[in-house]
């Protein structure tokens, strides 16, 4: 009975806490949405207003009218899911590297990893460009491809590495016992095992090339090779902000995410619960 | 189920690689083309720098690249009108546009700048233009300008100050041709004013601080002023301090004069707008837009900005609440000291291989065809006098502007100095400093104080490097039209 | 050694060589490039005079009157941010440990703040901080929970709590997804057997969850900290470091200076500063929680 009581209270409270974090996620993402059906007019009023009185969708037919936001998404597309698969195939390998071999150096590797990670961006910029000079690689998408592969591949990799760690040498053992070879037994045993690891590397490779905006700016000067965030960026000018656009520009941008994430995290979650591996 | 996630990635990732290949071949031409061109230079280095243009004249393709700085929507517009134009009448020269927003520009020219590569036509915004030279990033027109058709059509303004005496007298040269004038005027709200009995004809910058005290009424959520105290803080008290200068920034040994007692203490009562409530208490925050917004939104009664914002208050006010008055006199000696500068300049690259393709579209840009176009787009005052003769320019809310330039009190003050830690002082120091007055961290008169000494110290040290120039002095505006 | 060790070693080699190539390449160089810049004195705009300058920068930095706050502003608003978003990631990943009807699209909703750039985070709650247009003061005007507006960023204290506060907003979802991930891949017989044994579930969490964790835990924890020690756009944007320097961070200061004085050898030398102090914080982080990169966990 008492048990009951406290399974039942132990409910409300992750009801609650569920909530809130709902409210507090949605609360300025629904201030863009608003503001994204808001006329100019509006927008500037002393008056707060939390929905749109005169609802326009204006703002959405500048975009697609006046920019090539299209264009945007193409190569945000192009570039993110390129670098995700990238930083995912040198993650597994490596990861896998680092969590079952044992060689001189592997200390100073993960090191090496980490001190990547503290370097300020500042300095990155310009020795890079000097490197894609010499490459022939300046106003790219390979360029941003490299850089965001740089970035991101440091975490991934060490994180896998941790994940790799944790399942039993003996699993594998045993597939090979059963006549596979190393890259089978990989493909076959540990990376299902290691589902939820890959997929949530899979998502922060993706949202690190997704959402940077400086290198973007930095490397890109053709307006037909812009990505999204800097297409968005753009509507923060000299004199003013275009908030109207701006805001349609984010919710546009926030769909593929949406799609993306919510194929994704089924994934994640997943994990073991399915019983894919009994000792 | 997780081997179809894994093969859905897999074809996405080809996809994806494959169509980054496609995008490799739409620019393969140009990189053909780059790579050519390269050779050329090495070529053409010994020679003139003119040489490399013969491929211009040849009619073979070339392709320019050009920046703007201040991407906008507006801006835009204007720069693709004016370069449909020139392709047509440039068959051989093709502009291909780029934009950076304003707030990275700076950043992002730099770098381009320092690995030499810079788009061929750059822009350049006043502020910038000791640094660029001094780094060897842009190359002196002089030789150009000479041959322009239109190098007369240039208001005597633009010729004596913006030529003259900011470019040759300092750089021996001129590096940078302006797009348009911008200047100051004050926009107020004229039932404000009227209920509050403020006049704003021929009006000192005493009775300005004494308008914006009485034009506030908090209780119906009125500000007499909309206060500047985020990015570019320093920037508007700079109009109180030079009308005590009488328009100059240091003295003959390169002393500032920015601490005078007499700039303390209109620069006392200028803060004091902020700490005695004539204007809301997140102004400290305020930068251009929220400036603007303060403005045209009903929350501040005055403004003080230059013409582009006339678009954003056409928009949000009707014509009988505003108008834009002529910028206060001073106390002191009457005249009225305000920035009569470019907004921002068109400027060939050091690292251009087509430098003579590039010359010919500033040539365009600085047309009065093109001046019109841009102007009137942007609402800014052209340099070419044709252009201004237009009617848009002497009618209108754009006659304010336009009438100022015909008061034979006016004067132009100068740069602040020509030495590059300018801009650590307009970027960061400066500010910073404005702001700790306007929590009371310190006093004006520390605050001054600690301008001035900045000001002085690198003064000085330019002075001792470079003797032959000329401290800044106040320009001679008498010959404005 | 026997040949068996040796094809190891090269499996190994090969496994990690894309990767080290890539970071050798585009980490190593920007790196020594630091260094040298770091006692160089060096302008942007004139690249050709640079010169050793015997420490001159660092001498220059450690004189700079606003270096301590900066310093301490850095370390708030890092250990603040980061306690913030472990704790409250944490929270979310136990509360979406058990299944429930629409957790993928909870999920998918709760994580997508990760999904957009800083810039536009950071204007966005600049807007909703702004006393006078913003909605954070009219609802609490409204409410009657403020009595008057509120200048958020007008004041210091206030001003870094408030870009803290979006930087958690930020980065919650970073913890949640990692987190989430790594309780899911903890073998659910470990649980069972808890429960034979009769443990609570604060027990589990301790004895299972947490040690099962915690190369996860202890990864994004160490990351974290650096990442947000180095992040500088948020604050550039939402207050760029005013009023009066109050919120200037190591690193946004560093971005404004760099860019407004062009003065590059002093950028180097702060940079090199940082990435000391991160280097020592990274190798006392992985002694105390026993990380020690040879896998003992």
């Amino acid at each position: 009975m008492k048990r009951k009581m406290k399974k039942r209270l132990m409910g409300i409270l992750r009801f609650i806490i569920l909530a809130l974090f709902l409210l507090a996620v949605l609360a300025p993402l629904y201030w863009l949405f608003i503001t994204s059906f808001k006329t100019n007019a509006e927008i500037n009023s002393l008056e707060v207003t939390y929905w749109p009185h005169a609802f326009t969708l204006d703002n959405y037919q500048k975009l697609f009218e006046v920019t090539e936001f299209g264009v945007y998404m193409k190569n945000s597309l192009i570039v993110t899911l390129t670098t995700a698969v990238i930083v995912l195939l040198l993650s597994i390998s490596g990861g896998y590297a680092l969590a079952r071999y044992e060689f001189k150096g592997k200390k100073a590797v993960l090191l090496v990893f980490l001190v990547s990670q503290m370097i300020p961006t500042i300095l990155l910029f310009i020795p890079m460009f000097a490197i894609f000079g010499k490459m022939k690689l300046n106003n790219t998408l390979q360029s941003l491809i490299i850089l965001y592969t740089v970035f991101n591949t440091p975490f991934c990799l060490v994180t896998l590495r941790g994940f790799f760690e944790r399942i039993p040498t003996s699993l594998e053992e045993a597939a090979w016992m059963d006549g596979c070879n190393k890259m089978q037994s990989l493909v076959k045993v540990v990376i299902p095992v290691l589902f939820p690891g890959i997929v949530a590397t899979f998502v922060f490779a993706f949202t690190g090339a997704w959402n940077e905006l400086l290198a973007g700016i930095m490397f890109i000067n053709s307006n037909s090779l812009k990505t999204i965030p800097v297409a968005i960026n753009a509507f923060i000018g000299k004199y003013s902000i275009d908030w109207g656009q701006m805001s349609a520009a984010c919710m546009i941008a926030l769909i593929p995410t949406v799609i993306f994430f919510a194929v994704v995290q089924k994934y994640i979650v997943q994990g073991l619960t399915q019983g894919a591996v009994k000792e | 189920m997780r081997k179809r996630l894994l093969s859905i990635v897999v074809m996405v990732s080809m996809i994806a690689v494959l169509l980054s290949g496609c995008g490799n071949a739409e620019q393969k031409p140009e990189e053909g083309n780059s790579a050519a061109a390269e050779s050329a230079e090495t070529e053409g280095e010994t020679g003139a720098d003119h040489s490399d243009g013969s491929a211009a004249d040849d009619g073979e393709q070339v392709t320019i690249r050009f920046m703007d700085n201040m991407a906008s929507e507006v801006r835009d517009r204007a720069y693709e009108e004016i370069i449909a134009n020139f392709e047509k009448e440039n068959p051989n020269i093709k502009i291909e546009y780029e934009t950076v927003p304003w707030d990275q520009s700076h950043s992002k020219l730099v770098t381009l700048g320092s690995t030499g590569t810079m788009p061929d036509v750059v822009q350049v915004h006043p502020t910038w233009i000791s640094e660029f030279v001094n780094a060897g990033w842009i190359v002196g027109l002089d030789s150009y300008l000479e041959n322009y058709e239109y190098k007369d059509g240039f208001t005597d303004y633009t010729r004596n100050v913006l030529f003259d005496q900011t470019q040759r007298q300092v750089f021996g040269d001129v590096y940078v041709i302006p797009d348009a004038i911008l200047t100051n005027g004050i926009f107020i709200r004229t039932d404000w004013a009227e209920e509050a009995g403020v006049e704003y004809d021929d009006w000192t910058w005493n009775e300005f601080l004494e308008a914006a005290q009485k034009m506030t009424d908090k209780d119906n959520n009125r500000y007499g002023i909309a206060f500047r105290g985020g990015r570019a803080a320093y920037h508007q008290a700079m109009f109180l301090l030079y009308s005590q200068t009488g328009g100059r920034v240091y003295d003959e040994e390169g002393n500032c004069l920015f601490n005078s007692p007499e700039c303390v203490d209109i620069f006392t009562r200028y803060i004091d707008l902020y700490k005695e409530g004539n204007t809301p208490e997140d102004a400290i925050n305020w930068g251009f837009a929220e400036m603007c917004s303060a403005f045209t939104s009903g929350l501040s009664g005055m403004l003080n900005q230059t013409c582009e914002v006339i678009e954003m208050c056409e928009q949000n006010l009707s014509d009988d609440q505003w108008t834009v008055a002529i910028l206060p006199s001073s106390d002191a000696d009457g005249k009225i000291y305000n920035e009569i500068s470019f907004s921002n300049g068109y400027a060939v690259a050091q690292n251009s291989e087509h430098k003579e393709a590039a010359w010919k579209f500033i040539e365009y840009l600085s047309s009065p065809e093109a001046a019109k176009i841009y102007c009137k787009t942007n609402l800014l005052i052209p340099v070419q006098k044709e252009a201004l003769e237009d009617e848009f320019f002497t009618s209108g809310k754009m006659a304010g502007y336009a009438e100022m330039f015909k008061k034979d009190n006016l004067v132009a003050w100068p740069e602040l100095g020509y030495f590059a830690e300018v801009g650590e002082f307009r970027e960061t120091f400066a500010d910073a400093e404005v702001q700790k007055c306007m929590q009371g961290q310190q006093t004006p008169q520390e605050t001054l104080d600690k301008l001035a000494e900045f000001l002085t110290k690198y003064q000085k040290e330019y002075m001792k490097e470079n003797p032959d120039v000329e401290i800044p002095m106040p320009k001679d505006t008498q010959a404005l039209n | 050694m026997t040949v068996r060790e040796k094809k190891r070693r090269r499996e190994a080699f090969w496994l990690l060589f894309p990767t080290a190539l890539l970071l050798l390449v585009f980490i190593a160089y920007p790196l020594v490039n630091t260094l040298v810049l770091s006692l160089q004195e060096y302008k942007l705009t004139s690249a050709g005079k640079a010169h050793f300058n015997h420490f001159e920068n660092f001498r220059a930095i450690i004189e700079d009157p606003y270096f301590t706050m900066i310093l301490r502003n850095s370390f708030v608003f890092t250990f603040v941010t980061v306690a913030l978003q472990f704790f409250l990631g944490l929270t979310l990943a136990l509360a979406l440990y058990k299944p429930f009807k629409g957790r993928n699209v909870y999920q998918a909703v709760v994580f997508l703040p990760w999904s957009i750039s800083a810039l536009v985070i950071g204007f966005t709650f600049r807007w909703l901080f702004n006393a006078e247009f913003g909605p954070v003061n009219d609802i609490g005007l409204k409410l009657g929970i403020l009595q008057e507006k509120i200048s958020f960023l007008g004041n210091g204290t206030m001003a870094l709590s408030c870009v803290i506060a979006a930087m958690v907003w930020y980065g919650v979802p970073f913890f949640g997804i990692m987190l989430t991930a790594a309780f899911q891949s903890i073998p659910m017989d470990l649980y069972e057997a808890a429960e034979i044994d009769g443990s609570n579930a604060v027990k589990k969490f301790f004895y299972i969850t947490l040690p099962y964790a915690k190369p996860t835990i202890v990864l994004t924890l160490l990351l974290r900290t650096i990442w947000v020690f180095n992040s500088a756009d948020l604050i550039y944007v939402m207050t760029n470091g005013g009023p009066g320097n109050a919120t200037h961070t190591l690193a946004s200061y560093m971005f404004s200076k760099a860019y407004s004085t062009l003065n590059f050898g002093q950028t180097g030398a702060l940079g090199t500063m940082f990435m000391a102090g991160l280097a020592i914080y990274t190798l006392m982080f992985m002694k105390i929680t026993r990380y020690d990169g040879s896998g003992g966990f």
